[in-house]
């Protein structure tokens, strides 16, 4: 991407941030949160800004716009926009350039905006509150509407913002924010909340924007893939401190600071090679009430020296290159190159075991019931066929609402099937009685999402373990405590976790304990839904090779639903690519990356984060209703008769599931062959 | 195994505070529960220390207080302090009947939707019908149908406090029934009595709390209005509501003998309210 | 449109219960309701001849139906103990009752919004204190409370209002009010200390939602992020809890009545009741269940008009 500074005529970035210390006031006492940061945003650039929970990254963009929260102050340093400094500012002031100069988008776009008031009163008050008049506004509004790219936009502007589905929402979002074309333009993890497929189109539009308008952009984001695509420079945080600065091309390509280098080898990508092992960090961010003292990440370091438990590295420019700075003692003067791979090639085919899970055309509809004479159906999952061995993981993927976790639901037992047979290890959901059942369910477990809500805070880490130790009687009395040790173990926690709360353990811990609670019946099968997309990236890998390796010792087979494509590719043998409850595409994942066939699963692929935005999918925006009767991706497909009108038959035939390739199958009507 | 991870664990030796103890710590809350046990300790000790019974004419007529009447004599010559005191016993013992009763029968109806949404549903109509009838009109119902007197007074406070036992149960266990750590107790094999019994009722015990609390002091709205309107204790038995019933004709002579009873009302039922507070803020804080 | 159908569905639904429930207590009741009609002197002849002329006799669902069916005509039968319509009885005291609750339940809405917005947004730390003390103590006055603290501080003490009695509001409206203004008084206090606490804790939330942080950004002052974004937002709540509070101010109103010696509805039911003049007193219990269920039922329907959420939710 465009790696050069586009300064104001007058030579000064529109953003220059010098020294920016600000304070978080905890209950345990005041914490550091943002330690003298040191950074510039050009007109017509965007700025990277990388870091995980507890990083100070969102802190810093509230800071610029002068919103911080009530517990935390800026205690030093210059914000300084166009050379005015922010910090002098008084609240009046800062209103009048809030909404005109400065602009922000937020995470979760439903919340963000108010459930009560118009989409296009909200657009306009973005207008009237800086002396527009509402006629102006009115226009004005509509305008924008059209510039992110809503369509019907003079339709959609009264509609309200819970009849938008996210990515609209957001593009919502964004109308506001740039309402008044600002200098700068914060976006704060615009893209975490929606699909893959919404992200890019999101992304696009942020692009489209800086480059229309040379808004200067400030791009906070945990996914080094976005990065990648979007970014001309990037700033790494950690604990509140910048550790690294420089042009997207140059940290991906040659990071100094080995944080950087460790996350970016951590991390899953589709374009390397497989690893058998991914390369993660030990060790989890620090909780900002409690940071070490020295360099924050001298603990998590592969190349800790004695002087980095000591003092704290300044943030020098690395010689050779004037935009690239780096906070570390040990960073070398030479570039390290990232691509080394670190455990060897990753193996695949597995030999052929034992099915523990079959599935023959299941359907599961939801019907709902307004009034007693009529029922709605909606459904979720629509004749779905796939089977899964020991040993072996299954990838589901597709977009939210594909039906990927009703199906996962079903596989549980916790939703009963509509038709078909449905088998775990043999036995049947459908039909069982209570016996039958508690069988089945020492076979099948889960690990969540969200490790925090699926531990009772009430509970200790060695009761929720040990609870399904008692309701199979799988160990007596006296030996719970032990065997609640020995799963904490296999876990990699220390056996004096069994006694603390879930409050007083990271994500990556908690999710330590959803799977160990998971195998503590020495399940056949495990269902995992999302078990990394809520942890911090330098933690998710830990995760991952945690999976992989009691894959190997237990022989438990996997159910991996994910969004995150990378992670798929890694963790699972076979790949289901779901949508509109059905399943696309499936077949062995190194076929599926390498030749993807239905046009929706390319679209995926081509959407996924670091695969460049340039190229446009050609995927068209999800009307309201799913179409019936053939294709149900035909009204989105940019192969089909949206786009070329010619091809008739995908409205009047329902696609079947076909070969492509060696155990590699399609429902296409125009699917791209393996040997094409 | 990959990391062990121990850096920057919090420390573990910090055992979480019972909340109901936690909730008591501000300044507001232990004002509330000192009025709440002052009153309740006057009420049930006070009675002892005095020579006249509530009922027996020991002086003449509405004397002003002094000469062993500390408040005066009401209308017929009773003591007002003796009125006063065993009043305050009526409404406890009307509060402390009632309110449990409530609880106890609020939640149990709360909580039958874990057996059968159609049963939940039929109990939910029932609240609604209950919660749309307001409380004192209730309590004239109930004195149309059973007759005036303490135990009306005992079924409408029960009547009007269940529903909301019966909806913050409902509720709670609802939520409770839609976390994930629900979903994973089912996964993991917990059957549903344990289920219910483990991960559910703790939530709803502490609805109860802070709810019991606002019932007493409902309680003691009910007793007052009713006897206030000639429909709730019967004389001669003495109750804070009937006292203020009985002394506000002579608030420009004797001022004290409606006064007296409408500040241990009004400090009781403060005392009530100052504890519910906290008590709720304490379960909120969780 | 089937939101509100449905609604009035369930509300007719309520009354039916209820309607049901108050014929009941009639059935419930110790004695014979004759014997109160016949008169303490009657002979056993005379009670039957009258048992048989109110239609005693007839089976419980048969009266029911027939007492619902009269009502529903708007005949609700005759006193026993008056001998007149009760129609006409509640016709005569109805203007009473309705003055107080109107005058209260505006009262109410004034203070309990007001002090709601201070509580919630107040800048000034000693006035929002004062206010929040204020409120915990006006929510531990009951309305029979309030009634005697208010007579004894404006009609003993400083004697400016009168401690009793009302005037009639078309020939005398300037005498009405002065014999409105203390019952109103006490009783909207308790009720609006209510509603502004519901409405103070709803409005903090509101002000903690991520929207509000969105009207930061385009620049939006305080004032305006409290009155268009917070406050329309906590709208809602406290409309059903003015709804809901529309019953407790009815069943206050009969209490304030007997204190204030106001010739109310409240007077009616009293007098019914301890003379088991029993079609005065289910017609009165009936009427004022009616309304306050009446009361709860607009309240939703308005907030189904401004929340456009409420309509989606209630339509899945």
């Amino acid at each position: 991407m465009i790696t050069t500074v586009h300064n104001t005529p007058d030579g000064e970035p529109v953003l220059r941030v010098r020294g920016l210390t600000a304070v978080l006031d905890l209950p345990t006492g005041p914490a550091t949160a943002l330690h003298e940061l040191d950074f510039d945003i050009g007109a017509g650039e965007i700025l990277g800004v990388v870091g995980e929970s507890g990083s100070g990254k969102s802190l810093t963009s509230l800071a610029v716009m002068r919103m911080l929260p009530d517990a935390a102050r800026v205690t030093a340093g210059q914000i300084l926009l166009h050379g005015e400094d922010l910090l002098t500012k008084s609240e009046k002031d800062m209103r009048r350039l809030r909404g005109r100069h400065l602009g922000i988008v937020f995470q979760d776009p439903l919340a963000y905006l108010h459930p009560l008031k118009r989409v296009g009163a909200q657009l306009r008050e973005s207008l009237t509150v800086h002396a527009a008049t509402r006629a102006q506004a009115a226009t004005r509004a509509l305008e924008l509407l059209k510039l992110v790219g809503i369509p019907d936009a003079e339709q959609r502007i009264d509609d309200y913002p819970h009849q938008f589905s996210g990515g609209m929402r957001q593009r919502v979002m964004i109308a506001m924010a740039v309402a008044h074309n600002p200098s700068l333009l914060i976006a704060d993890e615009p893209t975490t909340a929606l699909d893959v497929t919404i992200q890019a189109e999101i992304l696009r539009v942020l692009v489209r924007l800086r480059d229309e308008l040379g808004t200067a952009v400030m791009l906070i984001t945990h996914d080094i893939g976005v990065v990648e695509d979007t970014c001309d420079r990037v700033l790494v945080m950690y604990a509140g401190r910048i550790a690294e600065q420089a042009g997207t091309g140059t940290l991906l390509k040659s990071p100094r600071h080995p944080y950087t280098r460790e996350l970016l080898r951590s991390v899953p990508h589709l374009n390397t090679p497989l690893l058998d092992r991914l390369p993660a960090i030990p060790g989890q961010p620090p909780d900002p009430r409690n940071r070490p003292a020295g360099c924050p990440f001298h603990d998590r370091c592969p190349d800790v020296r004695d002087r980095c438990t000591r003092e704290m590295p300044p943030l020098e420019r690395v010689d050779a290159d004037p935009g690239h700075s780096v906070a570390c003692w040990v960073a070398p003067d030479t570039p390290v190159q990232i691509a080394a791979p670190a455990g060897g090639e990753r193996r695949t085919g597995r030999p052929e075991t034992e099915v523990i899970l079959s599935v023959e055309d299941v359907r599961v509809w939801y019907t709902s019931r307004r009034w007693p004479w009529s029922t709605e159906v909606v459904p979720a999952v629509d004749g779905v066929t796939f089977q899964a061995r020991q040993g072996t993981a299954v990838g589901l993927v597709g977009e939210s609402g594909c039906g990927k976790s009703t199906l996962a639901k079903a596989i549980l037992g916790l939703q009963p099937v509509t038709s078909g047979r449905l088998t775990v290890a043999g036995r049947e959901w459908s039909g069982a009685d209570s016996h039958q059942r508690a069988a089945l369910r020492r076979t099948v477990q889960m690990v969540f999402q969200d490790p925090y809500a699926s531990l009772n805070p009430r509970m200790t880490v060695g009761d929720s373990i040990a609870e399904p130790l008692r309701n199979y009687h799988l160990a007596g009395r006296s030996q719970l405590a032990g065997a609640v040790r020995e799963l904490l173990d296999q876990v990699g926690l220390p056996a004096r976790y069994a006694d603390s709360y879930p409050y007083q353990l990271s994500g990556g811990q908690r999710q330590r304990v959803g799977i160990a609670r998971a195998l503590a019946v020495s399940p056949k099968l495990i269902v995992a839904d999302e078990p990394v997309s809520a942890l911090d990236v330098s933690v998710q890998a830990q995760v991952i090779n945690l999976f992989d390796d009691l894959r190997d010792r237990t022989g438990v087979g996997y159910v991996f639903i994910t969004h995150d494509l990378a992670v798929a590719r890694h963790m699972c043998d076979d790949i289901l690519v779901m949508y509109a409850g059905r399943i696309v595409e499936s077949g062995p994942a190194s076929a599926i990356f390498a030749n993807p066939s239905h046009p929706y699963t390319r679209t995926l692929l081509a959407s996924a984060p670091g695969s460049g935005l340039t190229k446009d999918t050609g995927l068209k925006p999800a009307s309201g209703t799913r179409p019936t009767g053939g294709c149900r991706f035909r009204d989105r497909c940019p192969v089909g008769p949206a786009a070329n009108p010619q091809r008739t038959v995908c409205a009047e035939r329902d696609p079947a599931l076909d070969a492509v390739g060696p155990r590699h199958h399609a429902a296409c009507h125009f699917a791209e062959r393996d040997d094409r | 195994m990959t990391a062990p991870a121990t850096t920057t664990a919090p420390p573990l030796d910090r055992p979480p505070r019972n909340r109901y103890l936690q909730a008591l710590t501000t300044a507001k809350a232990r004002f509330g529960l000192t009025l709440v046990l002052l009153m309740v300790a006057i009420g049930v000790l006070g009675p002892l220390l005095l020579s006249y019974g509530p009922e027996q004419q020991s002086g003449s007529a509405l004397t002003a207080p002094g000469g062993g009447h500390p408040l005066g004599t009401d209308e017929v010559g009773r003591d007002i302090l003796a009125r006063v005191l065993h009043g305050i016993r009526t409404d406890l013992v009307i509060t402390l009947v009632a309110v449990p009763i409530a609880a106890v029968l609020g939640t149990a109806l709360g909580l039958v939707g874990v057996l059968s949404r159609l049963l939940a549903a039929a109990v939910q109509r029932l609240f609604d019908v209950l919660l749309g009838v307001p409380v004192i009109i209730l309590g004239v119902g109930l004195a149309l149908a059973a007759g005036a007197g303490v135990r009306a007074i005992i079924v409408a406070v029960v009547l009007a406090t269940l529903p909301t036992f019966g909806r913050q149960a409902h509720s709670a266990v609802n939520s409770q029934l839609g976390r994930e750590y629900v979903t994973a107790a089912v996964v993991i094999g917990t059957p549903r009595r344990k289920i219910l019994s483990r991960h559910v009722l703790p939530n709803v015990v502490d609805g109860m709390v802070a709810l019991a609390a606002v019932s007493m002091a409902t309680a003691v709205t009910i007793e007052g209005g009713l006897s206030v309107m000639g429909l709730g204790v019967v004389p001669p038995q003495p109750s804070l509501g009937s006292m203020i019933r009985d002394g506000s004709p002579y608030l420009f002579d004797q001022p004290q003998y409606a006064l007296v009873p409408v500040t241990v009302v009004v400090l009781l039922v403060l005392g009530y309210t100052l504890l519910a507070d906290a008590l709720n803020a304490a379960v909120l804080r969780k | 449109m089937a939101y509100y159908l449905r609604r009035l569905l369930g509300v007719l639904a309520t009354l039916l219960v209820v309607s049901l429930l108050v014929f009941s207590l009639l059935q419930l009741a110790p004695g014979d309701p004759a014997t109160v009609v016949a008169g303490p002197d009657a002979t056993p002849e005379q009670i039957a001849a009258v048992r048989a002329n109110l239609g005693l006799d007839a089976p419980f669902l048969s009266r029911y139906g027939g007492w619902l069916g009269d009502a529903l005509r708007g005949d609700l039968g005759t006193s026993y103990t008056l001998g007149q319509p009760v129609t006409d009885l509640i016709g005569q005291r109805l203007g009473s009752t309705l003055q107080l609750v109107i005058a209260a339940m505006l009262l109410m809405g004034v203070l309990s919004a007001a002090a709601g917005v201070v509580l919630a947004t107040g800048r000034n730390g000693a006035v929002r204190a004062a206010v929040d003390y204020l409120t915990t103590l006006a929510l531990s006055v009951p309305p029979f409370v309030s009634s005697i603290i208010l007579i004894f501080a404006f009609a003993v003490i400083w004697q400016v209002l009168p401690s009793g009695g009302e005037a009639s509001i078309t020939a005398d409206p300037g005498g009405a009010l002065r014999f409105l203004v203390l019952p109103a008084l006490a009783l909207a206090l308790p009720n609006a200390a209510v509603l502004a606490r519901l409405l103070a804790t709803d409005m903090r939330r509101s002000l903690q939602e991520e929207y509000v942080l969105t009207a930061r950004a385009k620049g939006a002052s305080r004032r305006r992020i409290v009155w268009r974004h917070a406050l329309p937002a906590s709208l809602n709540l406290y409309i059903v809890q003015l709804g809901i509070n529309f019953g407790n101010l009815i069943g206050g109103a009969l209490v304030v009545e007997a204190i204030f010696a106001r010739a109310g509805i409240g007077g009616l039911l009293v007098d019914a009741v301890t003379t088991r003049d029993y079609p005065t007193a289910q017609a009165v219990l009936l009427l004022t269940v009616a309304a306050a269920i009446l009361a709860q039922m607009v309240s939703e329907m308005v907030i189904a008009r401004v929340d456009p959420r409420v309509k989606a939710r209630a339509a899945r």
